[in-house]
């Protein structure tokens, strides 16, 4: 793209997205350029970002339609040296699988993978949990390793599908290794969507799916990524003034790169090193680098893909820890007010101002290997790895009922429960 | 005074002062006691301060805001008040109990019309007056000039929202960094916020609080002996009492909440029996009609905020208490006024 059409185009961006209300802050593109390279680095460069800086393998599932998926999983670890005899089968590991949103990829949960396992390790927790993720249908290396006709089947229907069949398969895998597991679900955007409409159906027993019912009691918990039903639904009459202003290539990527932070979609770019390459793929005749999905082609599917998310949310039962998590606003639609307000689930909200102003926190450790930016974006999992891991860290600390505790101290919080209600003389 | 304003809460002042100038007269001992109390406390003459107060007043009582240099004096005079209040701050009978308000400056004054203006009528306020709404610097600063005002007649508790941590997420923060900008007079409600009484116990009878029950807590007692006097912490005694919710399942539970804990039926029991109490009175949670009984009446949890956040739908409810604990009901739908400041809201894309 000649640096003419780059700057009209970028010039129209701005503006449409100011209508969007992306720019959160109108004076901030100066103070970012800092962060980002100017120089052009040669593409090859970056072939040294891979999965496999975090993830310890990359399986490939295929369904019985002969469709494959990409798959990323980093092992969980136990902390227990001192007691190295025990065995592999005793342990309870704790693995989160991740859920990613349209337009991204698996690699999205990268940072957030390995911080949660740096921080399990350095929070001195029993145990370090794993991380399990994959590319969605059409999305990523999904989308290059299948037949094209299948890519751009995205109906909620068929996403939940997808989604239980990889589940079920994990787990098939998972109890042929552990006696006992938890799983946390984390979805990003419509990944949040997909796995709650998944679970909401599972407990309603509403399973045509092809996951065994029985799997139910390994999942311990919701955890949703920056998805409001209300907001996705009106964002969707934006969206074909988005998609039109989005470049169709780029010449190269740390140009996609820095485009992407520039527009403040994205603010870490240690992910974006990771995550924009795997969403990009290089056109053989032009030697330009285009988007992997083109989400234009979804839009039949956006309207289903949302529609009745937080009334499903509120109603998946409380066998299930629900947690939500928003990036820079509070708000909330009727149903997920009314359902907080009722205590129906936890909120924790994140704001670029936060990130800088003092906050009154139980968490003051600042350590060197926070690499989290200093603003956020709707990728809260891309640009505060850091942050979010501890969140999630202390989240399982509370809610898992398999000894997840920190190393010093010798009780999970259901071990705590079980002594309360054995001092109030609670009867089983 | 200005005869325009608010009519209700002008009379009531006024009714007030007649009562006051007649119990001087009378000159009884208890009643100049309450005379004394009701003079604001500073060290400038209590007939110019009062002035000021009910200037004050009268000037949030049509929601308006008052200036920073006013809120600073307001809260100073304020924290003299509520520092020498008790963790179970006692209330007598009758007095009409109030749920959550969250900045719904013109419901609060829908509730004063329904239950009666203060003084008439003693209030007791079970916390978060502040986040979600538009106007939850002109609802604080409201109860607080009121609390100074009328010290014996009104008692403010602490909700989970009067604190530093939680008013940066809902709302109040932004708010008065809106409306005088700068973060100066959240820091000083939020320093006031550390001073609030966290529970109160009506005649010896009806525990009330915000949240709920704590698993450290078996006695009212044991209430007494925290220190209540800092921000609301993330776990333990102070912060249950803030956080819990009454729940259908028996014992303790982890709550959904993320702070807190849930309580069974069977816990109430035991607690309102150890403590003698007839009644655990708590908001805290949306209830659709305004109020909602659990735990076979031995808990009730009042809501005084109608539609919530504009756009709940749900009704409000004050609970009122007479003389021989009589409990009433009173509902009420949001009060009719002009619309509400649109707020515009940043639509992000939810795709790439």
């Amino acid at each position: 793209m000649s640096q003419f059409h780059k700057n009209i185009f970028q010039n129209k961006l701005k503006q449409q997205e100011q209508k969007l209300g992306l720019n959160f802050n109108e004076s901030s593109e100066d103070s970012f350029d800092d962060d980002i390279p100017n120089h052009i680095v040669d593409d090859s460069e970056f072939d040294k970002f891979k999965w496999s800086d975090v993830f310890d393998n990359n399986d490939i599932y295929c369904n019985s339609d002969g469709y494959k998926f990409q798959t990323y999983f980093q092992y969980p670890t136990f902390n227990n040296e001192e007691e190295e005899e025990e065995e592999e089968e005793e342990e309870n590991p704790v693995i989160f699988i991740g859920h990613h949103g349209a337009g991204s990829n698996g690699l999205t949960f990268i940072e957030l993978a390995k911080y949660l396992k740096i921080q399990s390790k350095n929070l001195n927790y029993s145990k370090n949990p794993g991380f399990f993720t994959f590319d969605m249908r059409g999305h990523g290396k999904t989308n290059l390793i299948n037949n094209s006709n299948d890519n751009y089947n995205l109906s909620i229907e068929c996403l939940q599908n997808d989604f239980s069949f990889i589940l079920n398969n994990f787990i098939n895998l998972m109890i042929k290794k552990f006696k006992n597991f938890s799983i946390y679900l984390i979805g990003h955007s419509l990944g949040g969507s997909i796995l709650t409409k998944f679970l909401f159906n599972i407990q309603q027993q509403d399973n045509n799916s092809n996951f065994n019912p029985l799997y139910l009691k390994f999942i311990k918990s919701l955890i949703l990524i920056d998805i409001v039903e209300e907001t996705a639904i009106n964002s969707l009459n934006l969206m074909d003034n988005y998609l039109m202003n989005l470049p169709l290539s780029f010449p190269n990527l740390n140009f996609a790169i820095n485009w992407h932070i520039k527009n403040n979609l994205r603010f870490n770019l240690n992910s974006c090193n990771y995550t924009i390459p795997s969403i990009l793929f290089k056109d053989k005749i032009s030697n330009n680098y285009k988007f992997i999905i083109d989400l234009n082609l979804t839009k039949n599917y956006w309207l289903n893909w949302f529609k009745n998310l937080s009334n499903n949310f509120i109603l998946i039962n409380n066998s299930i820890s629900k947690l939500l998590i928003l990036a820079n606003n509070d708000y909330l639609d009727k149903n997920l007010i009314i359902g907080q307000m009722k205590g129906n689930f936890q909120l924790i909200v994140f704001t670029s101002n936060d990130l800088n102003k003092y906050i009154l926190s139980t968490i003051t450790t600042t350590i060197n290997i926070n690499k989290d930016s200093k603003k956020l974006s709707h990728f809260i999992q891309e640009d505060i790895p850091f942050k979010l891991s501890i969140t999630l860290l202390e989240f399982i600390e509370r809610n898992d009922n398999i000894s997840f505790h920190k190393k010093f101290e010798l009780n999970s919080k259901l071990d705590l429960i079980n002594k309360l209600n054995k001092k109030w003389n609670v009867k089983k | 005074m200005d005869l325009d304003s608010d009519v209700q809460m002008e009379d009531a002042i006024d009714q007030h002062q007649q009562l006051q100038s007649q119990q001087s007269v009378n000159n009884s001992t208890t009643n100049s006691s309450l005379v004394l109390n009701e003079v604001p406390i500073s060290t400038v003459d209590p007939k110019t301060q009062r002035n000021t107060l009910d200037g004050w007043i009268e000037q949030l009582s049509k929601c308006q805001p008052l200036s920073e240099e006013s809120v600073k004096e307001l809260c100073e005079m304020a924290m003299e008040v509520v520092k020498n209040e008790q963790n179970v701050q006692p209330v007598q009978v009758p007095v009409t109990i109030c749920g959550d308000i969250h900045g719904q400056f013109h419901d609060l004054m829908e509730l004063f019309k329904i239950g009666g203006p203060c003084p008439d009528t003693n209030y007791l306020f079970m916390g978060d007056y502040v986040d979600r709404g538009y106007y939850s610097v002109e609802t604080v600063s409201y109860l607080v000039a009121m609390k100074i005002r009328y010290p014996k007649r009104i008692t403010i508790l602490r909700g989970n929202h009067e604190s530093r941590q939680i008013t940066q997420v809902y709302g109040f923060y932004d708010e008065c960094f809106r409306k005088y900008g700068s973060s100066n007079v959240w820091k000083t409600f939020t320093d006031l916020f550390d001073y609030f009484p966290i529970t109160a116990l009506v005649d010896n009878s009806i525990f009330c609080l915000h949240g709920g029950l704590s698993p450290m807590i078996e006695t009212i007692d044991q209430v007494r002996e925290l220190n209540r006097f800092q921000e609301v912490p993330h776990e333990g005694p102070m912060c249950d009492l803030l956080w819990s919710d009454p729940d259908d399942r028996g014992g303790w539970g982890i709550s959904p909440r993320g702070a807190g804990f849930t309580f069974g039926q069977d816990i109430s029991e035991q607690f309102n029996h150890t403590n003698n109490l007839s009644l655990t009175a708590r908001a805290h949670q949306l209830v659709m009609e305004g109020y909602s009984w659990s735990h076979q009446d031995l808990v009730v949890t009042i809501f005084s905020a109608p539609n919530y956040c504009y756009r709940c739908g749900n009704q409000a409810a004050i609970m009122e208490v007479d003389e021989n604990h009589n409990r009433d009901f009173l509902q009420y739908d949001p009060s009719v006024r002009p619309g509400e400041p649109t707020v515009s809201r940043k639509t992000p894309d939810y795709f790439l």
